[in-house]
């Protein structure tokens, strides 16, 4: 809402500037964006007469115009001719500068010298009139005056940004009520007092309303014998300042008076209505009414719209139709103020795309006070400014009249919720200086009732916030909650996503966060078969691209989308992860909230970290994530994990398994299919993993469990064996750990080897295992058996021992 | 007898300087130190001192046979050392080498504002809580007092699944889930960390964001103890110095209303680009829980009171980062990634 600071003194003089108003707007709820002067500053453009105009000798286009500036002639060459001698216009001097830099200097224009320019509105900067006519300032003036304090293009303009609740801030007369709570000043209103000098308005128009759910009041007036021009200068140069393009005086009045009243009107031709008869109806399916716009607009029975017997005339609230536009034909214009409701106004405008100053309006609340003010307020001005007159006495048809609200206060609540000491009396007065009517009550209480025009104060908290914003919030105290302490400690899922992060990024592993929403297309390319559920996610309805077209059922894409965006910024080494959620429907369509899963994912390619000039570069692969998550699965004690091998749809067919705990599968770790890496574009190996944090969380154990120490020595042998490729060494550690029975303790493998003096399809494994007995030391003899035993389970699978 | 054990200290320290190899230094050690040696000579001329004065010898007298071990040890290790030249010159390294990189990554900036935050409120004796990212429309609008039709869901462009169910618009519907699960215990202190979700993407905005909503319900909860808390978290958040203002303002879901703005960060109030020449930032939106709202999740509103608070995690990472373009977040650059290591 657009607020010009000098049309605001007509309704009220708050006795500060406009700075120091806006200050005082923005403080207290109505936030003030900018306060800007209306146009820019030019010296030496000035208010001249005509004098004289003669045709140019060698141009029969241009005239020769005489111009006096109070104290001095200028001659001017002229394109332009709509002017008259005696007119005021705007004469740029010799060296004056207009809006966008354009110097003015004498010059000589085919053989006649011109000193300076006569100016369009257009060349001044203001949208009016044609580009090529020269505005008329008509108006008391005086010679010599700058053009721009003549047309108050130094008057300040607020810009308020006005939170849905305060419709009532939609209006001049609005904000001079919240100034006066501000200010204690006085409002004024305009003046409402009309001459009817025509007939009784029921001999001209009926009016009836078969929708009055959706139009609770419906006003009318008429004016005849209206003649249609322009609007007056100081009335085109106000809604220019409210940023309304001016159009002809009846449409001009309408705006002007919606700017004070914040009631939209709109004013039909009454010569174009059938039988000057009106109908508020609902719209039928496969009517329609080609609007002011020129566009041809669908109707239904959702569409309120205005009637005659024969045809729509306007998208009621919305927009008027172009078969009763006001024209320079028209004669008898019918004003129409109405109360259309809220939230079809809303579906309507947004139906059609029309959102609209009036519309606007609408769909925050008008004020019902306010519906006759207007009708008598716009009825005079067409009398005044189009020559009108005004027939006798209002239409007025409605379903619902609005009581205002009545809220008992308790001041003590009031201060309680506040938390602060405010004695009645001055509760009272602000209530005051809102224009709120206070009763008191026997019980200490106020009975307080609202004007209509603040709609948005409805219950005991609504005055609560008016005492408060206009008390001044930065005069609350400042103070602490007491109460009862609670147990706060972060919650095990918490706990485990937490030290999750901490142990893969202690692992070299940067976090992401990617969109929650992906593009289905990433799904088909990771090649999930139609049973898997995760190619079956929840499409969001109105994406704003396919690139977020579904919840994501895998961290996967994201996370192959983030290499790729590095890769192409020639980040050849990474090593990332993410922890979020993915989203698994119960059933499509969906129904019910989903099952939200958070997961891990992981994603390395290039080198492993951390490369570095001292240890050989090695590249990034499985044994890279796997020694991550075997850490992070460590330090979460989940027991009985075990990586099968297994290929999956978008993995290497010889480098993916899955991770099982106890026979639950937590994930996967796998190398990328190499055409699924070409598919986002990635021409080098990327391995993944993904993992259920919500499995670890039910399978972890957060507090470490102290085991007592050894109490005597533990022994430790080395062997080296060779077999086959086929037999995993997961396998052979097991087979160890058995045949060396209870003294055996950690098995691990320290060396392998494939290569050079190993036949083909063999490879050499060196298993360094320690023996441990709780009671004793053990004895070499005990141990030589278990190693015999040992070795005994390692030929049974084939391998040969290597000495 | 002090001049004589001082004369003899000097010469010991010039032949021991001046010493060639280990042969010379072992000669001089037995000359000065051993049993026949000159030092044990000047000591047995003690008799010859008055008793009085004997003690203080003594003591000059032993300081000096240390002194002069330590002399002769250190000359011994840098004659040895010299010795060994050779050894020592292949053992040489280059200490201008870079060191062993350690391995270490980095959480994602998000997550390490959120994180603070979380220690804050833990702190304040706050829990955490978790709600769904799609949402039902009852729980983010209808119980947070938005009506289907009310202009204020304007303010917010959502994504939806379905008619009824949508991507949450922000976290306040953890409010009435925390809440909810309470009801009627009090007290209830929470805040909700999460993603959420408006349709809008430009320079300023993106569809998927973070926020952290704030809740406290008890028996007195006052308006005053909102600007506490908020006031302790600024400057927990950015330093001790911070101030907070806070504006009237309109949320459906609470009644009073406010806007809240710390002191810039950039120029510490005085006006500069940051905070377009205001002395202040806004950071937040807040207010006392709207009575329906209470009532909608199981409060008397003539029994309790409460407030909330929500703030955006992305403009207070960019704050206290100085990150310009809102877009880095989700674009996981590395070499932005790397930055807040």
């Amino acid at each position: 809402m657009r607020v010009p600071y000098s049309w605001l003194l007509e309704f009220i003089n708050p006795g500060l500037s406009p700075e120091e108003l806006a200050d005082r707007f923005t403080m207290s709820g109505v936030e003030v964006g900018a306060v800007e002067p209306f146009g820019q500053s030019m010296p030496g453009v000035v208010v001249g007469r005509v004098v004289s105009m003669e045709a140019h000798p060698g141009r029969s286009n241009l005239v020769l115009v005489k111009i006096d500036s109070g104290s001095e002639i200028f001659d001017i060459v002229c394109g332009a001719r709509n002017m008259k001698p005696g007119d005021l216009v705007p004469l740029a001097k010799p060296g004056s500068e207009l809006p966008g830099g354009r110097r003015i200097e004498t010059a000589t224009i085919y053989g006649a010298l011109s000193r300076g320019m006569i100016c369009s509105a257009h060349e001044l900067g203001l949208e009016l009139g044609a580009e090529d006519e020269i505005l008329i300032l008509n108006g008391n003036m005086a010679l010599g005056t700058e053009v721009d304090r003549a047309l108050g293009f130094d008057d300040m303009i607020l810009h308020l940004e006005i939170t849905p609740n305060r419709a009532d801030c939609l209006s001049l007369l609005g904000v001079a009520y919240e100034t006066a709570a501000l200010t204690g000043a006085e409002v004024k209103m305009p003046p409402l007092d009309l001459i009817e000098s025509g007939g009784a308005i029921d001999e001209a128009l009926s009016i009836s309303v078969t929708a009055p759910d959706l139009c609770s009041r419906y006003t009318a007036r008429v004016v005849t014998g209206v003649k249609i021009g322009p609007s007056p200068l100081w009335m085109q140069l106000r809604l220019l300042k409210a940023g309304i393009r001016p159009i002809s005086n009846i449409v001009d009045i309408t705006n002007y008076v919606m700017w004070e009243f914040g009631q939209p009107q709109h004013a039909f031709d009454l010569g174009l209505v059938k039988n000057s008869r009106v109908i508020v109806r609902r719209g039928e399916n496969k009517e329609t009414l080609v609007t002011l716009d020129g566009v041809e607009r669908k109707l239904d029975r959702e569409v309120l719209v205005i009637a005659d017997p024969e045809k729509p005339v306007g998208l009621a609230g919305v927009m008027g139709g172009e078969n009763t536009e006001i024209t320079s034909a028209t004669e008898e214009v019918l004003i129409e103020a109405a109360v259309f409701d809220s939230p079809n106004t809303r579906r309507t405008a947004r139906r059609y795309n029309l959102p609209s100053e009036a519309s606007q309006r609408f769909e925050k609340g008008v004020n019902p006070e306010a519906v006759l003010w207007s009708q008598d307020r716009a009825a005079k001005l067409m009398s005044e400014l189009a020559g009108g007159t005004i027939l006798k006495g209002v239409i007025d048809i409605k379903s619902a009249h609005p009581e205002p609200a009545r809220i008992k206060v308790d001041p003590r609540r009031v201060n309680r919720i506040l938390g602060l000491e405010i004695p009645a009396p001055e509760i009272e007065s602000i209530m005051d200086r809102l224009a709120f009517t206070v009763e008191k009550s026997d019980d200490q209480c106020l009975n307080v009732t609202v004007p209509a025009r603040r709609a948005d104060i409805q219950i005991e908290e609504d005055i609560v916030e008016e005492v408060a914003r206009l008390h001044g919030y930065d005069k609350i105290p400042i103070t602490l909650p007491e109460g009862a302490l609670l147990e706060n400690r972060e919650s095990a899922s918490d706990q485990v996503q937490r030290l999750t992060r901490d142990v893969i990024t202690a692992a070299g592993f940067y976090e992401c966060i990617t969109y929650s929403f992906i593009n289905p297309a990433g799904l088909d390319s990771l090649r999930l078969p139609d049973e898997d559920w995760r190619r079956h996610p929840i499409p969001v309805q109105n994406p704003f691209s396919e690139e977020q077209a579904v919840m994501r059922t895998t961290l996967l894409p994201g996370m192959l989308k983030t290499v790729r965006h590095n890769l192409s910024y020639r980040e050849l080494d990474q090593a990332l992860f993410e922890v979020g959620a993915v989203f698994k429907p119960l059933r499509l369509p969906l129904e019910e909230l989903p099952d939200e899963q958070v997961k891990l994912a992981m994603a390395v390619t290039g080198q492993a970290p951390a490369p570095n000039w001292l240890t050989p570069s090695r590249d990034a692969d499985f044994f890279t994530i796997k020694g991550a998550l075997e850490t992070l699965l460590n330090r979460f004690q989940v027991a009985g994990v075990e990586y099968e091998p297994r290929t999956l749809p978008f993995s290497h067919p010889t480098r993916s398994a899955v991770i099982l705990a106890d026979g639950e599968e937590l994930g996967y770790i796998c190398q990328v299919h190499p055409e699924v890496a070409a598919a986002w574009e990635i021409d080098q190996a990327v391995t993944v993993a993904e993992i259920d944090l919500q499995m670890i969380v039910s399978k972890a154990s957060l507090v470490p469990r102290y085991v007592p120490l050894p109490r005597y020595p533990a022994a430790n042998r080395d062997i080296a064996i060779v077999v086959t490729r086929d037999i995993p060494a997961e396998k052979l550690k097991k087979a160890i750990i058995e045949a060396g029975g209870e003294i055996t303790g950690e098995v691990g493998l320290f060396d392998l080897y494939e290569g050079k003096q190993i036949p083909e399809g063999k490879r050499s494994l060196a298993f360094s295992i320690t023996f441990r007995r709780e009671e004793g030391t053990l004895t070499e003899t005990e141990i030589n058996a278990a190693m015999q035993k040992i070795e005994a389970a390692l030929s049974a699978l084939g391998a040969e021992m290597r000495r | 007898m002090l001049e004589k054990l001082k004369a003899l200290e000097e010469e010991a320290r010039a032949a021991v300087d001046a010493a060639a190899d280990l042969e010379e230094l072992k000669g001089l050690k037995v000359r000065y130190l051993g049993k026949k040696g000159e030092l044990t000579a000047l000591l047995r001329g003690l008799g010859s001192v008055p008793a009085e004065e004997r003690p203080l010898i003594g003591k000059e007298a032993n300081d000096l046979r240390q002194k002069l071990e330590q002399m002769i040890d250190r000359k011994e290790s840098r004659l040895k050392d010299a010795g060994k030249s050779g050894q020592w010159e292949k053992e040489r390294i280059d200490v201008t080498l870079p060191g062993l990189p350690t391995v270490l990554g980095q959480r994602h900036p998000l997550t390490l504002v959120l994180d603070e935050i979380k220690d804050i409120f833990y702190g304040l004796g706050f829990q955490v809580a978790h709600g769904p990212d799609i949402e039902t429309d009852f729980y983010n609008f209808e119980a947070l007092n938005i009506p289907a039709d009310h202009p204020a869901r304007d303010m917010q462009d959502s994504f939806y699944i379905n008619p009824g169910l949508l991507l949450r618009t922000h976290t306040s519907p953890v409010q009435i889930r925390a809440m909810e699960k309470r009801a009627p215990q009090l007290p209830v202190r929470v805040i909700a960390p999460g993603k959420v979700y408006r349709r809008d993407d430009d320079a300023t905005h993106s569809p998927m964001f973070h926020q952290v909503e704030g809740l406290a319900i008890d028996k007195n909860i006052t308006f005053a103890d909102l600007k506490g808390t908020l006031l302790l978290f600024a400057r927990e958040m950015f330093g001790s110095g911070q101030k907070i203002r806070l504006r009237p303002s309109f949320f459906p879901f609470t009644e009073p209303s406010a806007e809240v703005d710390i002191s810039c960060i950039m120029c510490g109030g005085d006006g500069c680009r940051t905070c377009s020449d205001t002395g202040w930032l806004e950071i937040l939106g807040s207010g006392m829980v709207h009575p329906r709202v209470l009532e909608v999740a199981g409060y008397n509103p003539k029994e309790v009171t409460g407030y909330a608070f929500g703030m955006g995690v992305e403009r207070i990472a960019m704050l206290k980062y100085g990150i310009g373009d809102l877009r880095l977040f989700f674009s996981n650059d590395l070499r932005f990634l790397k930055q807040f290591s």
